[in-house]
């Protein structure tokens, strides 16, 4: 096969920023909703969070549905975004807009969220995957967040993630042709703004348990 | 018209005698004048090239051609912010004024930088008409008058900088990004809304889904806040993410309706 021109070379990082755009939404957007709502049984009550995990752990083709709607679109999406905050820069001391602060919030955000689910992943999955059987994943959860700076890193984690999904739910749909005026583009801000204030007050209640028991 | 003698403008400007060499401030003290523009200002720092200390040093080095915001050659940082020189009152300028050389444009001296990149940019996305042909092509299709009055818009672009001078996404001089910033994406919308300039839409829509393209935007939206033309860049830029996505679907799966 002939060498790409540098033409084509382009057209693929055109491509992959298309699709890292894509798979912030579809599917880790939608993977990180529905991990919201999992945790939101533990407002119910421990055992209904124990078991909804322990359904969770014990789904058919379990690690093939990770790796392949989470690790993977995980990976490829922190890869190209890390690619995105190194070719860029910040100017906001000249340029101090509120947009502006978005965008620097967005690729700072991104860096914090890829860090804590390396941690999350690793601290918590494994611990959780390792647990034998009758085991709670609750009480693992609680040592893993026992250590105040644990605490607080989690709570800047799990924050940083939701910032980065709001936001980049209003960038995806200038960024796929959707909202194209300056007001179509105002109301999805508003639409995000509501957003993150559910998440936050969702992720607010989720860690009170968590902290309270 | 008479001088106020008690008044002065304070001003410090960046000087660079030539591209490799280094950079110094430079503090002036310039009689008051109503009406100041900050051309006016140089100009007169370029009769009467003394100091504030009142040592002699060489007039400064900048580029100016239309004075009416039309032409986009004295597009500098004044108060840190990229702005046309010959559009930017004294009078409404916070002192002492810091005038300072666009910073993602290779320096010549002083003030004066190599905006040749700009128009390198407008040619790689065909940003022009092709009315020649090898017989007479005849007259064109008429526009309506409302997508006159809309194109007419766009159509105030001046190729000044300051959108690729506030845009956190285009190079630095030595930085590693390598966006061509959004008046060039603007362009491609505007001739492609051109009936004779749709028929090579396609050739500008594949020229922006290259690695300096559209998919360059990082969505800070500076550019639509400092262009001095009020052009709506962020709705051209968002147009063509629009745009290109048809367009990769026709280059992908093959055109749609004959086109």
């Amino acid at each position: 096969m002939a060498e790409p021109t540098l033409l084509q070379q382009g057209r693929r990082i055109n491509f992959l920023k298309k699709l890292q755009s894509l798979c912030g939404v579809v599917p880790l957007g939608i993977f990180f909703c529905f991990h919201l709502v999992a945790n939101y049984t533990l407002t119910w009550s421990i055992p209904a969070y124990d078991a909804f995990s322990h359904f969770l752990e014990t789904m058919p083709y379990k690690d093939l549905l990770e790796i392949v709607v989470i690790f993977l679109p995980l990976l490829f999406h922190a890869i190209i975004g890390i690619y995105i905050v190194f070719t860029g820069s910040n100017n906001v001391s000249t340029y101090g807009y509120m947009r502006n602060w978005r965008y620097l919030f967005q690729r700072i955000t991104g860096v914090i969220a890829f860090a804590f689910l390396v941690w999350h992943v690793i601290g918590l999955k494994w611990a959780v995957s390792l647990m034998p059987d009758g085991g709670s994943t609750f009480s693992i959860l609680q040592t893993a967040v026992a250590n105040p700076v644990a605490l607080v890193a989690f709570i800047i984690g799990v924050y940083s993630c939701l910032y980065h999904f709001v936001n980049g739910l209003w960038t995806f749909c200038i960024t796929w042709g959707i909202t194209l005026t300056p007001r179509s583009q105002q109301i999805t801000s508003y639409l995000c703004l509501a957003l993150f204030v559910v998440g936050a007050f969702f992720v607010g209640q989720m860690i009170f348990c968590m902290v309270t028991g | 018209m008479a001088t106020d003698s008690s008044r002065i403008i304070k001003m410090r400007i960046k000087r660079q005698d030539s591209p490799d060499a280094p950079s110094r401030w430079e503090d002036f003290e310039i009689p008051w004048k109503p009406n100041m523009n900050v051309v006016s200002v140089l100009m007169e720092i370029r009769a009467h090239p003394v100091l504030a200390n009142g040592q002699t040093t060489t007039p400064v080095v900048w580029e100016s051609v239309c004075l009416e915001e039309v032409c986009g050659a004295c597009t500098m940082l004044i108060n840190g912010v990229a702005r046309q020189a010959c559009s930017t009152l004294i009078d409404s300028l916070e002192q002492p004024i810091k005038l300072e050389p666009l910073t993602k444009f290779p320096l010549v001296r002083d003030l004066k930088v190599d905006r040749q990149k700009l128009f390198e940019h407008l040619k790689q996305v065909h940003a022009w008409i092709d009315i020649d042909g090898v017989f007479d092509l005849g007259p064109g299709p008429r526009m309506s008058q409302h997508k006159r009055d809309w194109a007419y818009e766009l159509s105030k672009c001046m190729t000044c900088g300051c959108c690729f001078e506030a845009c956190p996404n285009t190079k630095r001089a030595d930085g590693p990004a390598n966006f061509m910033g959004p008046a060039p994406l603007s362009q491609v919308r505007l001739f492609n809304a051109h009936p004779t300039g749709a028929m090579h839409a396609g050739v500008r829509l594949n020229a922006i889904m290259n690695d300096n393209g559209v998919s360059g935007c990082g969505n800070a939206q500076n550019c639509v806040r400092v262009c001095p033309k009020s052009i709506p860049l962020t709705t051209s830029i968002a147009d063509m993410n629009r745009q290109t996505l048809k367009q990769s679907f026709k280059n992908a799966l093959g055109s749609f309706g004959g086109k």
